[in-house]
């Protein structure tokens, strides 16, 4: 077995050549016969479920769990292990980087141009390719590395995947779409109304009151709380 | 067969060829290749196993399993498979060929029904399987209407939901739930506890054994100042916030029946707080702790469990490489009773041959009554 580092190194290294293909030999493709946003949902939906799949065949299906310690800290009424300290403290560092990046970088100023307008970008010359690899390499970095601070944290099978990412995915509509800050505010928000709902309702209402949240934002706040 | 396919995919190619000379258009071929190759790959590989079953004969016998051999309940459905292997290595030693042809529901119910459909095409009447109990009582219909038999290492009657009538070709594994009564109310006073929490998962199973463990803490004369249950996907978001909420309420013992990842979830937690009080378990905890996945620690950790031979998982740990779990020797059992019981009834239903006697197991006879259930074994509680 390698140690930590290592494996995290290299589990980074790995999703980024994957990464690279899918953006290489898949979207760009798509981009480039003008698909939709839909389409491109469904090409990494699809991409999604054959990754489980081929999981699930090499490693089989079963609950596995990474080397994490439940060694915990209590600091003002709170208890955490050190995993899920540095799980926060990561989150923390990466919207605060991503944030730095968007904002106050070149590159974060072109790729939020070809996000706003990419034809008009291409028109200016802009690396779009280039600018758009960079953005998914980086993105599978912060990927994996929140993956493996949650199985350090609890366990993990081939089909976990697909919760998070409609929890992800709620937690943006909630907070807003089109800021990396709305959505950690979305995420908080959200996991308090669920933890709310198991301690004052029940466990089985965890995910009735996500969506019901859901459907109330979208209701009186289609934007998002925060964006205006 | 082949020939068939042979002319089928003849046929695919002269069409191809022609609209290729009509249209001259390279995605044409493209999405056609693509179909074909998507349609023989489906075709082949979901008919890998021997495709028609032939007579019974006094040594050969023909069964089939509808198991979980992924998704969430791929731990009991492998170790049904698994067990399902031994018995058949077993009866090879005693001369009898018993075939088994698996279909993996990947633990939806739709694909449970499915299956039986397709032992059903397959002249199969006798299943092991479906692995969890609602599976089993989406299936159950079809079940019934095809007057299969089915036996299922891992459920009691009482956690599978449907007319009686339909219930009674079922054969199951494993006590009946009322049973784990008894040794609750025991250990509950052995432990000292005064106040329980009761956590399951939702569903028919879930709400047995919340009867069951209720009926237990109230004979102990344990306090339950916490009932909660969950579903299973989100078991290991959910427990953790309901172990903090034990924790508030001084809680000093807990039942749980869930998925490994809840056992996985609940312990870590616990071990995360400090909170060592006394936690009793069905099936995973042990699991969890014999194939590493949690650390014992301080944590007083039990389970309970169906009557079970130290020989038989030392046998399957020799094979196999990794403990057995609870319901791979029933379904040994159960398979090696279903063979025998197609061989000897004669002209007897398998119902009635099964009521007729009791039949041996690896370590133990089984005795059923009219609901399937094996009503000699009882359960225990063991520490982990």
């Amino acid at each position: 077995m390698l140690p930590i580092p290592i494996t995290f190194v290299l589990a980074i290294l790995c999703t980024a050549l994957f990464g690279y293909i899918l953006e290489r030999f898949l979207y760009r493709k798509l981009r480039a016969k003008k698909s939709t946003g839909s389409v491109m949902m469904i090409a990494s939906l699809g991409v999604l479920t054959v990754v489980q799949a081929v999981i699930a065949i090499l490693y089989s299906s079963n609950i596995q769990t990474l080397a994490g310690s439940s060694e915990s800290i209590s600091y003002f009424g709170i208890t955490s292990t050190y995993v899920q300290v540095a799980l926060v403290a990561s989150a923390i560092i990466a919207y605060s980087f991503a944030y730095f990046i968007l904002l106050r970088t070149s590159f974060g100023i072109q790729l939020r141009a070809i996000s706003d307008n990419e034809e008009l970008a291409i028109t200016s010359q802009l690396p779009v390719a280039k600018i758009r690899l960079v953005a998914t390499l980086v993105g599978i970095t912060l990927g994996v590395t929140a993956s493996i601070l949650y199985g350090m944290d609890g366990s993990i099978d081939p089909y976990i995947g697909m919760n998070l990412l409609l929890k992800g995915i709620i937690a943006a509509i909630i907070g807003g779409v089109g800021s990396i800050l709305y959505g950690a505010v979305g995420a908080l928000l959200l996991a308090t109304a669920e933890t709310a709902a198991i301690w004052y309702v029940g466990g089985e209402w965890k995910d009735v009151v996500a969506f019901l949240v859901l459907i109330l934002i979208l209701l009186v706040r289609p934007t998002g709380i925060l964006k205006k | 067969m082949w020939e068939n396919i042979a002319t089928v995919k003849k046929h695919i190619i002269c069409l191809l060829h022609f609209t290729s000379i009509l249209m001259k258009t390279k995605n044409i071929l493209i999405t056609f290749a693509v179909i074909i190759v998507i349609a023989s790959g489906f075709y082949f590989f979901t008919n890998s196993s021997t495709p028609t079953v032939s007579p019974t004969t006094t040594k050969t016998i023909n069964f089939g399993a509808v198991l979980a051999l992924s998704g969430y309940a791929v731990t009991e459905g492998t170790q049904i498979k698994n067990g399902t292997e031994l018995a058949k290595a077993e009866l090879a030693k005693e001369g009898i060929t018993m075939n088994v042809e698996y279909y993996d529901d990947t633990t939806d119910p739709k694909k449970s029904v499915a299956g039986v459909e397709y032992m059903h095409s397959k002249g199969i009447t006798t299943i092991f399987g479906p692995t969890w109990s609602y599976q089993i009582t989406a299936a159950l219909p079809k079940i019934a209407e095809y007057n299969m038999m089915a036996f299922i290492g891992d459920t009691s009657s009482d956690v599978v939901e449907g007319d009686a009538s339909q219930k009674s070709l079922l054969v199951h594994g494993i006590s009946p739930t009322y049973q784990i009564e008894a040794p609750t109310a025991e250990w509950i006073k052995q432990q000292g506890i005064k106040k329980i929490a009761i956590l399951t998962v939702d569903g028919t199973w879930g709400n047995v054994y919340t009867a069951a463990w209720k009926k237990a803490a109230e004979d102990a004369g344990a306090e339950v100042v916490l009932v909660d249950m969950f579903d299973y996907p989100s078991e290991p978001t959910t427990l953790p916030t309901l172990i903090i909420k034990a924790k508030s309420l001084h809680v000093d013992g807990i039942v749980w029946t869930g998925t490994e990842a809840g056992a996985i979830a609940m312990v870590k937690k616990m071990q995360e707080l400090k909170y060592n009080v006394p936690v009793l378990g069905t099936v995973y905890i042990k699991q969890a702790s014999d194939t590493g996945k949690i650390t014992k620690g301080d944590s007083k950790l039990y389970e309970i469990e169906n009557m079970s031979s130290q020989a038989f998982r030392d046998n399957y740990k020799k094979i196999y490489g990794t403990e057995p779990g609870a319901v791979a020797e029933p379904a040994y059992d159960l398979a090696m009773i279903a063979a025998h019981t197609e061989l000897e009834k004669g002209a007897m239903t398998t119902q009635e041959y099964l009521l007729s006697k009791e039949h041996k197991g690896y370590a133990s006879t089984y005795k059923f009554d009219k609901n399937g259930d094996v009503i000699n074994h009882g359960w225990k509680i063991i520490k982990i």
